[in-house]
């Protein structure tokens, strides 16, 4: 299967901080990718960097076939972005904001935007600065989809979004990849959205630790087992086998990939003797929070 | 692709350009009021001796009008697109990124070099009223220094916004007030007739010079 975006060995630091060091993925053509990381992971950095807006300390990044250091206006034109805020022009009004970027795109579908923008009930001429947040993305996301992008790479774009127009947006997406051909690159704060909606997700970790994975492996994979604090001495601690560990006082939770026997065996091998150890079901905000860690 | 960044540049200008027009507008205005004052209030030889014999310029009220103009139109255009960083928005549309710079950059231009134009004609015009042909001429040609000062001034506006580090951008305003320093050594008639060309083709380097600080922008390592 051809890939979209190739990431290959991605080394970069901001001053002393390390944000990925020989990072590789890769992103098939027809899917949807969630790139989930908690808040100061690089996910924007990485969009910013697969976008040619920043240019990584060393390390190769391809998209559409592209170094996407230097991505010619024939492969930017296949390619929907949104930046992180719904960055848009902010002087232009509804009409002439699609006026201005359908000139650029062969494959412009007025009809998509006005069908998204027209629910918000503004006139046309209602200029972009005046709008809410919440507004204003829906008329950047109206143009990404009327540019009927190959590659569409969403950064936050639940920002402001409330819980209808959200709904309505990932509906939207479905019917965009419906063929097969498009792509889509998508982080998002709400987590829970992309539980119906991504193909693969790709976790990243401080220092650009990576897991990869379809979701469904994923959700079917990752466990979390709870139970009792009957005044125990000792509290599981992270390492091969627990990736994280929840201690509400009562009730401790541990994530793990292994199975409930090789979890209750490894409990006791740190020394814990638990009774009665249960599986519980997760969300995939669930599972996010139990592979990532509270703050 | 063009007529699409016209467009855009348009609707980021086009209040400001009628704000500086009509600044331009009223300074002439003014310019104007005040020669006809001096010549009701003062005898006409004298007038004449003040600008001929003394070397008096009457019309230094215009000095550093398009320096203004250049300013005006230069933030207008480029304000917009470095809050937030939106100029992310322009370099990620399909074009390339040189053009998208260097056409911008020559919208603005125009619109600065529009007013500048009309400032000549007004200048031309008023002195006319009340001196000879040849003085007019002198007139317009002692303010072309200063009304070339308003396209560089835009220039400098532009190399700064493009550039992404701080650092240069101290730089490129240092480069551009040393150079609009040389268009006001002298307050004598068409002091700059002999240096005035030199000095246009000198500043024309600054609309190639504009690529630089754009690709610097698309290509940043911090």
């Amino acid at each position: 299967m051809e890939n979209v975006i190739e990431v290959e060995n991605l080394t970069h630091w901001f001053g002393k901080q390390i944000i990925y060091e020989n990072l590789n993925f890769t992103v098939p053509r027809g899917r949807i990718f969630g790139l989930l990381g908690k808040n100061g992971v690089g996910k924007t950095t990485l969009i910013t960097i697969l976008m040619g807006f920043l240019r990584p300390i060393s390390g190769r990044c391809r998209v559409l076939g592209e170094n996407s250091h230097n991505l010619s206006p024939a492969a930017r034109r296949k390619i929907g972005l949104l930046f992180e805020g719904h960055l848009a022009y902010n002087f232009m009004s509804i009409s002439q904001i699609e006026k201005f970027y359908s000139a650029h795109y062969p494959n412009w579908n007025r009809e998509l935007y006005y069908g998204l923008v027209d629910r918000l009930d503004l006139p046309y001429d209602h200029v972009i600065k005046n709008m809410s947040c919440g507004q204003r993305s829906q008329v950047v996301l109206g143009l990404i989809f009327a540019q009927s992008p190959e590659l569409m790479i969403l950064d936050d774009y639940s920002m402001g979004l409330d819980a209808g127009y959200r709904r309505l947006f990932l509906e939207y997406l479905s019917e965009y990849v419906k063929d097969g051909s498009k792509t889509v690159f998508v982080t998002s704060h709400i987590v829970q959205d992309l539980e119906n909606l991504v193909n693969e997700v790709i976790f990243l970790d401080r220092g650009g630790e990576i897991l990869q994975t379809p979701l469904d492996d994923f959700m079917s994979d990752f466990k979390q087992f709870s139970f009792r604090n009957n005044g125990l001495k000792n509290i599981p601690h992270r390492d091969e086998v627990i990736k994280s560990v929840d201690n509400t006082g009562s009730i401790i939770s541990v994530y793990s990939f292994q199975s409930k026997e090789a979890v209750a065996a490894h409990l006791k091998e740190q020394g814990l003797e638990v009774a009665v150890l249960e599986q519980v079901p997760m969300t995939l905000e669930d599972a996010f929070i139990g592979l990532t860690g509270k703050y | 692709m063009f007529s699409s960044i016209l467009y855009k540049e348009w609707l980021k200008i086009r209040r400001y350009l009628i704000i500086a027009f009509l600044l331009n507008l009223a300074v002439f205005s003014y310019l104007f009021i005040s020669l006809r004052h001096l010549f009701v209030i003062e005898h006409a030889e004298m007038i004449w001796y003040q600008a001929f014999e003394i070397g008096t310029l009457h019309y230094t009220l215009i000095k550093y009008l398009s320096i203004i103009t250049g300013i005006i139109i230069g933030a207008a255009q480029f304000i917009p697109e470095m809050i937030r960083h939106r100029f992310k928005l322009s370099l990620h549309l399909p074009v390339r990124p040189n053009a998208l710079a260097l056409w911008s950059v020559l919208i603005g231009l125009f619109a600065v070099a529009f007013i500048s134009i009309l400032d000549a004609f007004s200048i031309y015009a008023i002195i006319s009223i009340y001196f000879p042909h040849e003085a007019a001429i002198s007139a317009l040609l002692t303010a072309i220094p200063w009304l070339w000062a308003g396209l560089v001034a835009y220039l400098g506006i532009a190399l700064t916004a493009f550039e992404p580090q701080s650092s240069r951008k101290f730089v490129y305003l240092l480069i551009t007030g040393g150079f609009l320093w040389l268009f006001y050594q002298s307050n004598d008639y068409e002091s700059y007739n002999r240096a005035i060309w030199r000095l246009v083709a000198l500043s024309l380097l600054f609309i190639p010079s504009v690529i630089l600080p754009a690709y610097r922008y698309r290509n940043r390592s911090s």
